[in-house]
């Protein structure tokens, strides 16, 4: 997939990447959703259950073996990484341009 | 005596038609156990109930029991539908909703053309082979005779036409039935998908609002 048709990314999508450094299943990561964001980020299940979907066919996150066939694992993958590194800078550059005129 | 489950025929398009009926058919007792066109209901206490719909289509039934456990995990009861999907929120941890941004909403729409597309499509390739290799088609409607296979029928003359074009009637008619079910079916299908198409676009430009 062209990267400059997933950036940037939106903040669901950006959220999930970030949980996902570490596997989980789907209720865990709307879990850490909530946690990472001290409850202000409040993920629905069936936008986070879509949004796996697009992720997995772009390739930024892949599945995990599990011991529990009904609950899948997933995990970012290396170009999920990268996405996710460049999508950071991008909204540093946009923070650094903001300051001073703020 | 009064009865515990209620049949009712209903057709909807709009989802979010669909969940207000469905809630307020709750909020009077009646929880959804099948869904439409001919929905059933089950008694239930009145009241307290947030139902939801989400429009899915599995290929796989592993993904299906899934997404289920996956659905159940964060609060929702799945009571019926294998395409269109009833949801009850469990738990007040859901905030009471499926979908939290207007997009992921809207792509319930997105979803649903797919899959009414891809009947379309089925009843788009029967239309062009029905009746192939046995010397009518669709076209034949225009020209019914066709629809008799009796060699030289309409050559026939008095009692001889009349017993052989009796006896294939009903043979006729059911071929003739046959090549209009998938034209007509197929015009159907266009024109539903048009209205979702329209009700996808209604809903992303509630989101821009």
């Amino acid at each position: 997939m062209n990267r400059s048709k997933l950036l940037p990314l939106t903040e669901t999508v950006y959220t999930i990447l970030l949980t996902l450094t570490e596997p989980a299943h789907g209720y865990a990561i709307l879990q850490r959703v909530h946690e990472l964001s001290d409850g202000d980020i409040r993920m629905a299940a069936g936008t986070l259950y879509g949004a796996l979907e697009t992720l997995m066919k772009n390739k930024l996150i892949q599945r995990v073996e599990s011991d529990d066939p009904r609950r899948k694992v997933y995990v970012i993958s290396d170009f999920g990484r990268e996405i996710l590194r460049e999508d950071t800078e991008r909204m540093r550059r946009m923070i650094s341009l903001a300051d001073p005129e703020l | 005596m009064s009865k515990n489950t209620l049949t009712k025929v209903r057709s909807f398009l709009d989802l979010d038609a669909e969940e207000a009926w469905i809630n307020r058919m709750a909020a009077d007792g009646w929880l959804i156990t099948r869904g439409g066109p001919i929905y059933r209901f089950a008694r239930t206490e009145p009241g307290g109930h947030v139902i939801r719909l989400d429009y899915r289509l599995h290929d796989r039934k592993a993904n299906r029991e899934e997404y289920l456990q996956f659905m159940a995990d964060s609060g929702w009861r799945h009571l019926a539908g294998k395409s269109k999907q009833y949801f009850e929120s469990t738990h007040p941890e859901t905030g009471g909703e499926l979908f939290s941004d207007q997009e992921s909403r809207s792509q319930r729409y997105l979803r649903m053309i797919k899959t009414f597309s891809a009947i379309l499509l089925w009843f788009v390739y029967f239309t062009w082979m029905y009746g192939k290799g046995a010397g009518y088609s669709v076209g034949t409607l225009l020209n019914p005779r066709g629809f008799f296979l009796t060699p030289g029928l309409w050559q026939m003359q008095g009692f001889q036409f009349q017993r052989h074009f009796y006896f294939e009637l009903p043979f006729a008619m059911m071929r003739g039935l046959g090549a209009a079910i998938w034209p007509i079916g197929a015009v159907i299908l266009a024109i539903l998908i048009v209205r979702i198409a329209l009700l996808l676009r209604a809903s992303r430009q509630a989101a821009a609002l």
